[in-house]
């Protein structure tokens, strides 16, 4: 929570000779954070970010109060004055034994605490400048003497306060209840609001709301300058209910952002009182009415007690009992110092965020000053994991990749709806957004492919070298069980251009030789959404399947922005090599035979898959220790072949029966034929 | 084909390479290989034998072997005049640059921050982005309906699964995992928060650290927290605790780092430093593990105490490389921007 609080309305509680500037930088450093300091004329304005748990310093005295404290521990004097708590309805002299209205609560769980007083004949007219100024300082605007006081109050005390135009409320009754659905209120903004039932509301006896409780009074019952006789009115709500209405209605009000949070019940009163006696001396007129105050459960002081030794070890330096109870004591705790442990009183502001005695050491040790703690390096035993991490083999990937020409991409884990469409996986396990933000972002991907096929599209007019690209993220899918809520499987994918199959493929095997993955590749087969059918290949380990490398889909090239460039994309489940892949080096030793390459050129029919014969070809004997396609020329294929034994430097006599097996094999297998004869046998 | 005509070949073939060295700008050994190449007319020429009967085959390889004697001599006679002459090397010529692969930031940063952690014998962990009620917000001592619970700014993919906003959840899955004290856990993923801006992205990363065991101390969390800038960002540097809240930590704190051109003093020479304005930068937020985040971690709070932060990797690398201050521009697909890790 964010508000503004003018220097001058924190010294009506503070005096000290400290400066804006000093106080600024104390508080930040051991309180709440001044964002910024602004100078306005004479005064300064502090922006000051409130913590969620810390309502009780959001106002001039909450300030002054943390400032207090932070200054005297810093050895800069200070004193707190004017502290609201010391009000006491005794301020207000004889009273009237009248109710001003007659109340029922229908929930007492719905408000903690519920005060009221009503004061008549009073004239609303404009505030005085130097009112309207501090107003202003503070992000509020002037209405009139009564709202104005209203408004003040809040500012200085943190205390959302009230004004009902008493004669507005017709048969002077006040029924707090739950809103029921469809109800209306015109708040005094003047918007109409159809409550969505469960609001704290205020009804009028007669099925009319006056006030959408905790956060903006209603327009039926407001004071203007007719007004002659009015309600002051000081209370405290259930702070979930405050929320969800003001979230639901989009209605964050300074006293909304308040009452969410829990406030000090106890400082009700003071502020009703305080209150009472402003009004009377700004608009005249005169109480009417005893104070109501519905007050079912009050406040009773809850104790902590902090072991010294264990404050010391905690905080990590060794505190003086004297420091520590002086710092607890100036910021309101009431403390016992006992032999080996403080047992402390929270005051009543404090009594929702200080219930564990982590809490008080922080109020011990913030004020002291956390600048004031040395920095140690933990000793602690090593963590002993025995097994090399999943998550090592997967950065060694990556780095394989970048060494292999690849530039790794990020691109985002959430994609649209046509995206999803891109992929294989079944539109019954992508995860959907319940709460998307926009359309380009509504499903998690299940597939790297589409952004990354899409980002070669947009780097094309870039550069005018090929493109190599790679991402390794995770894709999801639904799970069944209920201990994981998805699979998240790391997925690596890689698109290239102005390219082809074999150095796409090429870099693959090499990858996979890397992670001593068994692999098969086989010819793609059925339709694909991501890839070209029949220009795709089915890589899988071990019966399981590990991925594909093709030509992009028509439709995955359209969404890529590709217009018939030469784009090769592949993906993988880099789980499986993250989990199952061996990253030790294997040496063989350096043959000391010598290699007979020759080159043989073939004439195959069409359609004849080049990689299986030669696959076929290696089998046939162990002498032949390599097989490359040197050249390829319609259907004629030169092959180069590398002739070796381990043990025994060949000779022709030796290669020409391989020469022969290879021919024959050719021919009865594939009906391939030998172009030219085969070199003939050198003596 | 007759032994006539394979000769009558084999001299035009000749004549061309001959000619065709003279004027070739090749080395010596390219031009050996060019020449004698299968596909080109000498090697062409050459072929012939092939169809020759075995008695003309001897003559015309003889006359083979000769004529690849001639183009030799005429191929290093060539060699020779050409270094002779005014051949120069161009020293000035500009040089090629190399066309590499390039590892992202964001990579380069978590190998960075986890390398950092592992000397103090940090443990690196990737928990899930997709998470159950308890572990993101409940187990973190964040009840439903708490003003900390800020629902429009997650992602829910069912009412109890969300897209994970803070890498915390790992706090309560790394208990549960390690069991026993001491644990020291970093762990690096992607979250994910609903909010639109031009400088915030959907989708970013944290690293989160935890260490309990016996004794830690708010001083160990400052320890760790100065080691960690101090290897990141420079030895110089120093962070700050300030008092904030977060309902996993208590006390909760915002760490900062002090501002790399005015070193914290807010000041450059006189004039306000404009990097800080104030002497320090919002690194992220940190605290002491709250007592019952411990236990719902299976963890005694009574023997057992810790520390965690939770920072954005975005974050430190902006702060690093002053590459940007557009977070969205990290996740550019601009392979020119890419290329210049």
């Amino acid at each position: 929570m964010d508000i503004r609080i003018s220097d001058s309305s924190i010294r009506k509680f503070l005096k000290t000779e400290a400066s804006p500037q000093i106080l600024a930088d104390m508080l930040s450093l051991s309180g709440p954070t001044v964002d910024t300091l602004e100078p306005a004329g004479n005064d300064w304005i502090y922006h000051i970010e409130i913590i969620t748990n810390r309502a009780d310093s959001a106002s001039a005295w909450g300030v002054a109060r943390e400032a207090y404290a932070i200054l005297t521990q810093n050895g800069i004097h200070a004193e707190l004055s004017n502290s609201p708590y010391e009000h006491t309805p005794k301020l207000l002299g004889e009273i009237p034994d009248v109710a001003p209205v007659s109340v029922t609560i229908t929930d007492p769980t719905l408000v903690p605490r519920f005060c009221c007083i009503a004061i008549s004949n009073v004239h609303v007219s404009q505030s005085p400048k130097n009112i309207l100024t501090t107003l202003e300082l503070s992000g509020e605007r002037g209405i009139n003497t009564l709202v104005d006081c209203t408004n003040e109050l809040t500012i200085e005390y943190g205390q959302p306060v009230h004004i009902f135009d008493l004669d507005a409320i017709s048969k002077k009754t006040m029924i707090v209840r739950e809103s029921k659905k469809g109800e209306t209120i015109t708040t005094l903004d003047g918007q109409t609001h159809i409550l969505p039932g469960g609001d704290i509301v205020i009804e009028d006896g007669s099925g009319t709301l006056i006030d959408l409780c905790g956060i903006m009074g209603g327009e039926n019952s407001r004071v203007t300058e007719k007004t002659k006789n009015v309600l002051l009115f000081v209370q405290q709500y259930e702070p979930k209910h405050i929320r969800k209405t003001s979230l639901t209605l989009q209605k964050r009000t300074r006293a909304a952002q308040l009452f969410e949070k829990h406030l000090d019940a106890q400082l009700v009163m003071p502020v009703l009182i305080e209150g009472t006696k402003r009004i009377l001396e700004r608009a005249g007129g005169t109480i009417t009415s005893s104070i109501v105050d519905i007050y079912p459960h009050p406040y009773t002081p809850t104790t902590i007690t902090v072991d010294l030794d264990w404050l010391n070890r905690f905080a990590g330096i060794t505190l003086k009992k004297e420091t520590s109870c002086s710092i607890l004591r100036s910021l309101g705790f009431f403390v016992e110092a006992r032999d080996t442990t403080l047992v402390c009183t929270v005051p009543s502001w404090r009594q929702w965020d200080c219930q564990i005695k982590e809490d008080i050491a922080e109020e011990i040790i913030r004020v002291y000053g956390y600048t004031h703690l040395p920095s140690v390096l933990p000793r602690t035993e090593v963590v002993v994991e025995n097994e090399l991490s999943p998550l090592k083999r997967e950065s060694a990937l990556r780095n394989l990749c970048v060494r292999l020409g690849y530039t790794e991409l990020y691109t985002s884990s959430l994609i649209s709806k046509e995206a999803t469409s891109l992929s294989d996986t079944p539109i019954s396990q992508t995860i959907t957004l319940l709460n998307p933000l926009s359309d380009e972002y509504t499903h998690m991907r299940t597939s790297l492919l589409p952004m990354l096929t899409r980002a070669i599209g947009e780097n094309i007019h870039r550069t005018p070298h090929p493109i190599k690209l790679f991402e390794c993220g995770h894709i999801y899918t639904t799970t069944k069980t209920h201990a994981q809520p998805a699979t998240e499987r790391i997925t690596i994918a890689f698109a290239t251009n102005r390219s082809s199959y074999e150095a796409l493929r090429g870099d693959i095997e090499y990858i996979l030789k890397a992670f001593h993955i068994s692999y098969t590749i086989t010819a793609g087969e059925g339709e694909s959404n991501a890839l070209c059918a029949g220009h795709f290949a089915t890589i899988t380990s071990d019966n399981q399947p590990l991925g594909y490398i093709g030509k992009p889909s028509l439709p995955l090239a359209q969404f890529a922005g590709l217009t018939g460039d030469d784009c090769w994309i592949a993906q993988l489940d880099a789980h499986i090599l993250c989990e199952k892949g061996n990253l030790t080096y294997s040496f063989s030793s350096l043959a000391t035979t010598q290699t007979i390459i020759e080159d043989l050129t073939f004439t195959f029919p069409d359609k004849t898959p080049i990689g299986t014969v030669i696959g076929a070809l290696y089998t046939q004997s162990t002498d032949i220790s390599d097989i490359t396609v040197k050249d390829i020329f319609n259907t004629n294929y030169t092959l180069t072949f590398h002739y070796r034994n381990t043990q025994k430097n060949l000779s022709s006599a030796d290669i020409a029966p391989l020469r022969l097996a290879i021919v024959k094999l050719v021919k009865e297998t594939w009906n391939g034929s030998l172009v030219g004869t085969l070199p003939e046998i050198q003596a | 084909m007759t032994l006539d005509e394979a000769q009558k070949q084999l001299e035009l073939a000749l004549q061309q390479a001959l000619t065709d060295v003279s004027r070739s700008p090749l080395h010596a050994a390219l031009l050996e290989r060019t020449m004698f190449d299968k596909k080109k007319p000498f090697g062409l020429a050459s072929g012939c034998i092939t169809s020759l009967s075995a008695n003309d085959k001897k003559v015309f390889g003889e006359l083979i072997t000769q004529g690849k004697n001639r183009i030799r001599e005429a191929i290093s006679k060539h060699s020779e005049a050409k270094q002779g002459s005014e051949h120069w090397f161009d020293w000035s010529t500009p040089g090629t640059p190399p066309i590499l692969g390039h590892t992202h930031l964001i990579t380069q940063a978590i190998d960075e921050i986890e390398s950092i952690f592992s000397h103090l014998g940090f443990v690196r962990r990737r928990y899930p982005e997709i998470e159950t009620d308890w572990y993101y917000a409940e187990g973190l001592n964040i009840p439903k309906d708490h003003p900390a619970r800020d629902d429009q700014e997650t992602f829910y993919i069912s009412d109890s699964v969300v897209l994970t906003a803070h890498t915390s959840n790992g706090q309560l899955r790394e208990m549960e995992y390690m069991k026993t004290p001491p644990i020291k856990m970093i762990n690096i993923g992607k979250t994910y928060r609903r909010q639109a801006s031009n400088t915030h992205a959907l989708m970013f990363h944290q690293f989160e650290g935890l260490l309990i065991d016996s004794g830690i101390s708010i001083t160990h969390l400052i320890g760790v927290s100065n080691y960690f800038v101090q290897h990141y960002f420079g030895p110089d540097r120093k962070i700050r605790l300030r008092p904030h809240h977060f309902q996993f930590t208590e006390p909760s704190f915002e760490v900062d780092i002090s501002c790399h051109i005015c070193g914290g003093s807010g000041e450059v020479q006189g004039a306000k430093c404009k990097v800080c304005k104030s002497g320090w930068l919002e690194l992220g937020g940190a605290g002491m593990v709250h007592p019952t985040v411990l236990k719902n971690g299976g963890i005694d709070p009574t023997k057992y105490s810790g520390c965690a932060f939770g920072w954005g990797v975005e974050r430190v690398i902006m702060m690093k490389h002053a590459v940007t201050d557009n977070l969205r521009q990290l996740y550019t697909s601009d392979i020119r921007f890419l290329s210049q890790t």
